[in-house]
């Protein structure tokens, strides 16, 4: 079953890739039936999953590279499946956010759908080498997606990006080695090895390597350069999913694998960590205010949120935790629905310049209220999800770090003032002239967008089926790190 | 079919037909109050959209059921003498479990029944006063959706949920501030009023966290018992932070500076949410969480400086209505002031005071506003009180009710105002003896009091007496608000002046009677009412002589006062401080770390990078140039950088065999 969600968009690729390229609509009838079906699979095992079992289920082993001690091993428990859903969720919209894609389209879907299998594949692995090659797939379109079909000093962004990331690649791929080498086993066998309690004093020594690869994906402040740039440049699907989901990856990473296999390193490291992350969400939030380019706003704003994530995770507590899980979900919708309604506004205006922009609602109601409520979720109302995974968060960090959790909630009045002047200066004032022909967002633009929105809504005011979803993963871990509940 | 689904849709038609006389107790009725207005919120903003009177007419409805349903909780408990209650789960995790649910007491029904009450009149005022306007619809959905908020805000049964529903009436307030979308004014003056409020709100979640993770419950019943068990070191910090929330939404000094900017939204709006309802959510969470003020349980510090604040906002509040040209913003200081005034009752220890003037201050001002708005529509949107004039002749039953109104906010006796004004005041003074700072406080009172008065009595005579002033030109912002008619310019719409009448009715008597039903303990002390009753015809007098006997060509006070006026006028330039603050502090630190981010931190890395792209050029010319390629052997090199390792590493650990497998 798990099997079957990862590759339905590989399979639905290489069929693309047969497909002659001006059968324009089939293109994308197979690609959204590929990502329909991720999508059903996955909310069919978010149900299958039984919570009170709890752990890694779906389990499917096979042997893959038997000399090296690697496995086809995939499974997922109840933070795998909320990556899943989340993926799947934001796969799916942003095929119809490139419904009108017009630039060698085959290719660009052909691509897409391999990076979305990378994805997949990375949240339910647990075998490491498995788990490196499905980042790397994940991570190699991504330059691609950005330097072919990018704006905005793409090949310069795409650049940046790549190297960043495989900066962070390299220290994973010889921290994953070390592991294997010093756990005598010499397997990859995730399942296996995270049954071993390492030596402190070894924790101490691998750790930097696997946390610091991952957080240059988070984007963890100081690494974070790269996302701005990246979300910028990139076309509308590719930056939901390098926003919405990409992102996940580094976070999902360091609490799979950095914190599940050094738990004391992590405990000693994560003052400096909390200290880092409460610098993204006021440094982000600042930064933000400051951009005059609707999708660097955004950018901004991810560097921020993104911050949280790490600050749930530093806080070692249960609450903070399944915040930090939930954010990820949350924020991964926010973005996704903020990427497709800016590449709506830019299709129809033809600029991002915010300056340049004013108006918009009276041409594009829908848009102009969806875009609001995407922007009342980013800047945490209630009702809406991030509310509920923010909320978390700073109980859970307010326990261990009160002081930087403090600062770090100080920042949802800087959210809410850059995120409303933003959301006001493009879609409110006087209607502008030569805006009056733009058109609003049509039936396969809605698809992705109220589907998004219904997420966004729905896990906002009952969050609790999620959120007990991931407790189930959170729960083992922090009975692991010894964290509080 | 039995199962959740028709449990739930039996209780609901039950909860639905409770208020109308079934017999059956039906325990959903408190949580229809949150959920209908909040379906009509929907209904109206998805589907109604082609249909405004539809729109308006599930709006209305709603409110009338949701009055009579408050009404007879508010007589259950009475009854009762006792609370209902109910909490659910609604997020646990780990250690924290948040919860959701209801409370009626006697203090929340008495709350439900004004928010309804208002809430229905404002509607039924605003069929008229918005008739016409594209956004009718729209305005209804907001109105529903605000309503629907207050409710689930007044019915919280812990702390967070009301933190939850305080910042969806500050959404509520921000939409509706910015109606009128189209124009910058109003646009910036909602901003300004949600992120000013969130500050506050910032100061109620560090307050919650720190008292859950003190006290492990947010529940105010719970808290009531477990407060004086608790840290009282803790408990202080606590009360404090609670009190910067209650501060942002209830404008009190030195977060009050967005409220007389919110007056740049529709007038029924500022009546309903910015006079009567939200802005005293603050005073409502205040005596909400009363236990945790306690002096016995968290120091004498708290309340102090609830005390404090009231005082000085109150003052601040009074003496900037004086200078006021605009009638709304008159009216927006003199709410500002009167909520100041809340706050001292509760800072004097009275919550029954602050929370009694809290309720008569609902009738009043905002029929003071009601009765502001058809003057305003009258004038064609002209709110400059020095353009208005003479309007008592065309539309009589405005003026009437707006005087009612305003002698009773005045304080004059017998009208509702006098009362609750004396009920706070007699607090203050009973703290006055052996405490310095209450007698200040006592003195500030005493002074707000003729204030009051006096710029009461300047806007009625500048606005219903004298001759009828020649009407300007329609200012060009406002040209496309709907305007009254041709053959309805000689009075206002029965749409307004009924519920303007039916106002005036517990603006002038609610102080007798509400003295008798709600558990006003306090008696009249006959020399302090003789001294505010003496004070408020003092006000008037003055205002008369200023104003009233004949109508001067431009304000008096503005040659008298000088430098003083401007000061005043401008609000105690705390405006154009925050702005310059907020410019240099908030964007220019924006802008440095936005340079910041561009060259160091980028800079390293485009540095770092830019040796690599020379390198890949280098490489590009010798391969003959796909970058795709170069990526491509960067990776297989990268993985040939593994095998290697894994290679070298085999032979390194040989014994180490190849695992289980």
């Amino acid at each position: 079953m798990v099997t079957a969600m990862v590759f339905a968009p590989l399979a639905a690729a290489s069929l693309l890739l047969l497909l002659p390229a001006n059968r324009r609509l089939a293109i994308r009838v197979v690609a959204a039936l590929a990502s329909g079906l991720s999508l059903a699979l996955a909310v069919y095992l978010c149900f299958a999953y039984d919570q009170r079992l709890g752990g890694v289920q779906f389990l499917t082993r096979l042997r893959w590279i038997p000399v090296l001690g690697a496995f086809y091993l995939v499974g997922a428990d109840g933070i795998s499946l909320a990556m899943v859903l989340l993926t799947a969720l934001v796969l799916f919209a942003g095929v119809f956010a490139s419904w009108r894609m017009e630039e060698r389209d085959k290719e660009f879907f052909v691509l897409l759908l391999v990076l979305v299998t990378g994805v997949f594949g990375v949240f339910v692995s647990f075998d490491l080498l498995l788990f490196l090659s499905f980042y790397e797939l994940a991570v190699i379109p991504m330059y691609l997606l950005i330097a072919v079909w990018g704006s905005t000093r793409k090949e310069y962004a795409a650049y940046k990006l790549t190297l960043y990331l495989l900066a962070g690649s390299v220290l994973l791929i010889l921290g994953v080695i070390l592991v294997y080498f010093s756990t005598g086993m010499l397997t990859f066998d995730f399942l296996a090895i995270s049954g071993l309690r390492f030596d402190p004093a070894l924790q101490r020594r691998l750790f930097p390597f696997l946390f610091l690869g991952f957080a240059v994906l988070v984007p963890m402040w100081p690494f974070h350069t790269w996302s701005p740039d990246g979300h910028a440049a990139a076309p509308t699907a590719v930056s939901m999913l390098h926003a919405g989901v990409l992102m996940k990856l580094g976070a999902y990473g360091v609490i799979r694998v950095a914190l599940t296999l050094f738990p004391t390193a992590a405990r000693a490291w994560s003052p400096l960590i909390a200290a880092l992350c409460t610098v993204n969400i006021l440094y982000g939030a600042y930064v933000a205010l400051a951009q005059k380019d609707l999708k660097y706003v955004i950018g901004y704003s991810s560097v921020s949120h993104m911050g949280y994530v790490l600050l749930g995770i530093a806080s070692f507590t249960a609450a903070g935790l399944t915040g930090a899980v939930f954010q990820m979900f949350s924020h991964g919708v926010m973005t996704g629905l903020f990427f497709a309604l800016v590449g709506h506004v830019y299709a129809q205006a033809h600029t991002r310049e915010i300056a340049a922009l004013g108006g918009l609602a009276k041409a594009m109601p829908v848009a102009a209220t969806t875009f609001a409520i995407a922007a009342l979720a980013s800047l945490g109302l209630p009702g809406l999800s991030s509310f509920v995974a923010e909320v978390l968060v700073f109980f859970g960090a307010f326990r261990r770090f009160p002081a930087l959790a403090v600062l770090g909630i100080a920042a949802i009045v800087v959210t809410a003032s850059y995120i409303l002047r933003t959301t006001q200066q493009v879609f409110f004032g006087p209607p502008q002239e030569r805006y009056a022909g733009a058109k609003d967002a049509r039936t396969v633009d809605l698809v992705g967008l109220f589907l998004l929105l219904g997420v966004l809504v729905g896990f906002g005011l009952l969050p609790q089926p999620l959120v007990g979803l991931i407790s189930t993963g959170v729960q083992p871990l922090v009975t692991r790190m010894g964290g509080m509940p | 079919m039995g199962g959740i689904p028709a449990q739930l849709g039996r209780e609901f038609w039950q909860a639905l037909a409770w208020p109308l006389g079934a017999a059956a107790p039906a325990p959903a009725a408190p949580a229809l109050l949150v959920v209908l207005p909040a379906l009509a919120f929907v209904l109206a903003g998805l589907s109604l959209r082609r249909r405004p009177g539809l729109a308006a007419g599930l709006a209305i409805a709603v409110t009338a059921w949701s009055l009579v349903a408050s009404a007879r909780l508010f007589l259950t408990v009475r009854l009762l003498n006792g609370e209902l209650v109910a909490s659910y789960t609604w997020v646990a995790a780990g250690g924290v479990r948040l919860e959701a649910g209801f409370a009626v007491n006697p203090l929340t029904a008495a709350m439900l029944l004004v928010v309804a009450a208002v809430s229905l009149l404002v509607q039924v005022y605003s069929t008229a006063y918005l008739a016409g306007d594209p956004g009718y619809s729209r305005y209804f959905a907001y109105l529903s959706f605000f309503t629907a908020a207050m409710f689930g805000l007044v019915l919280s049964p812990n702390l967070f949920q009301l933190y939850v529903f305080y910042e969806l009436v500050g959404l509520a307030s921000f939409l509706l501030i910015g109606f009128w979308h189209e124009e910058p004014g109003p646009v910036a003056a909602a901003r300004k009023a949600f992120v000013t409020t969130r500050l506050g709100d910032f100061g109620l979640l560090l307050g919650i966290l720190l008292l859950y993770w003190h006290a492990r419950t947010l529940d105010f019943t719970r808290l009531a018992w477990l407060a004086p068990e608790l840290d009282p070191a803790v408990l202080r910090l606590v009360a404090l932070l609670i009190f910067a929330g209650a501060a942002g939404k209830s404008a009190q000094f030195p977060l009050h500076v967005w409220l007389p900017d919110a007056m740049a939204g529709p007038t029924p709006v500022s009546a309903l949410i910015h006079a009567a309802t939200m802005v005293a959510a603050g005073v409502f969470l205040v005596a909400r969480a009363f236990p945790l003020f306690a002096p016995a349980v968290a120091g004498r510090l708290p309340l102090l400086v609830v005390a404090a604040a009231g005082a000085v906002t109150s003052f601040l509040g009074a003496t900037a209505a004086t200078a006021q040209d605009d009638v709304k913003r008159v009216l927006a200081y003199s709410t500002v002031s009167q909520l100041g005034l809340m706050m001292l009752g509760l800072g004097a220890q009275s919550s029954t005071a602050a929370v009694f003037h809290l309720i008569t201050h609902a009738f009043f001002k905002s029929l003071l506003f009601l009765g502001a708005g058809a003057a305003i529509r009258r004038c064609h949107h002209e709110q400059d009180i020095w353009r208005m004039g003479g309007l008592a002749r065309p539309m009589p039953l405005t003026a009437l009710a707006f005087a009612v109104g305003g002698l009773s906010l005045a304080g004059v006796p017998p009208l509702s105002g006098f009362y609750s004004k004396d009920a706070i005041l007699l607090a203050v003074l009973e703290q006055a003896r052996g405490s310095r700072p209450h007698a200040a406080f006592l003195t500030v009172g005493l002074a707000v009091s003729a204030l009051t008065a006096f710029y009461l009595a300047r806007l009625f005579f500048l606005i219903f007496t004298g001759a009828p002033q020649e009407e300007g030109p329609v200012s060009p912002g406002r040209a496309h608000r709907p305007g009254p008619a041709p053959r309805e310019a000689a009075a206002a719409p029965p749409a307004m002046t009924v519920p303007l009448l039916l106002l005036a009715v517990p603006a002038a008597v609610l102080g007798y009677f509400g003295q008798r039903l709600l558990p006003v303990k306090e008696h009249l002390n006959q020399t302090l009412a003789g001294g505010t009753t003496a004070l408020a015809l003092a006000g008037i007098g003055a205002a008369w002589l200023l104003y009233g006997r004949r109508r001067p060509a431009r304000d008096p006070l503005v040659a008298a006062l000088g430098p003083v006026h401007r000061l005043l006028r401008s609000g105690y330039y705390l405006d154009d401080l925050y702005t310059r603050l907020g410019n240099y502090l908030v964007r220019g630190l924006a802008a440095t770390l936005h340079r910041f981010d561009r060259t160091a931190v980028d800079g390293l890395v485009n540095g770092v990078a830019g040796v690599v792209l020379l390198s890949g050029r280098t490489l590009r010319r010798v391969q003959g140039g796909w970058v795709q390629r170069y990526l491509l052997y960067l990776v297989a090199a990268v993985f040939l950088a593994l095998a290697a390792w894994l290679w070298h590493g085999l032979e390194l650990y040989p014994a180490g065999g190849m695992g289980r497998w």
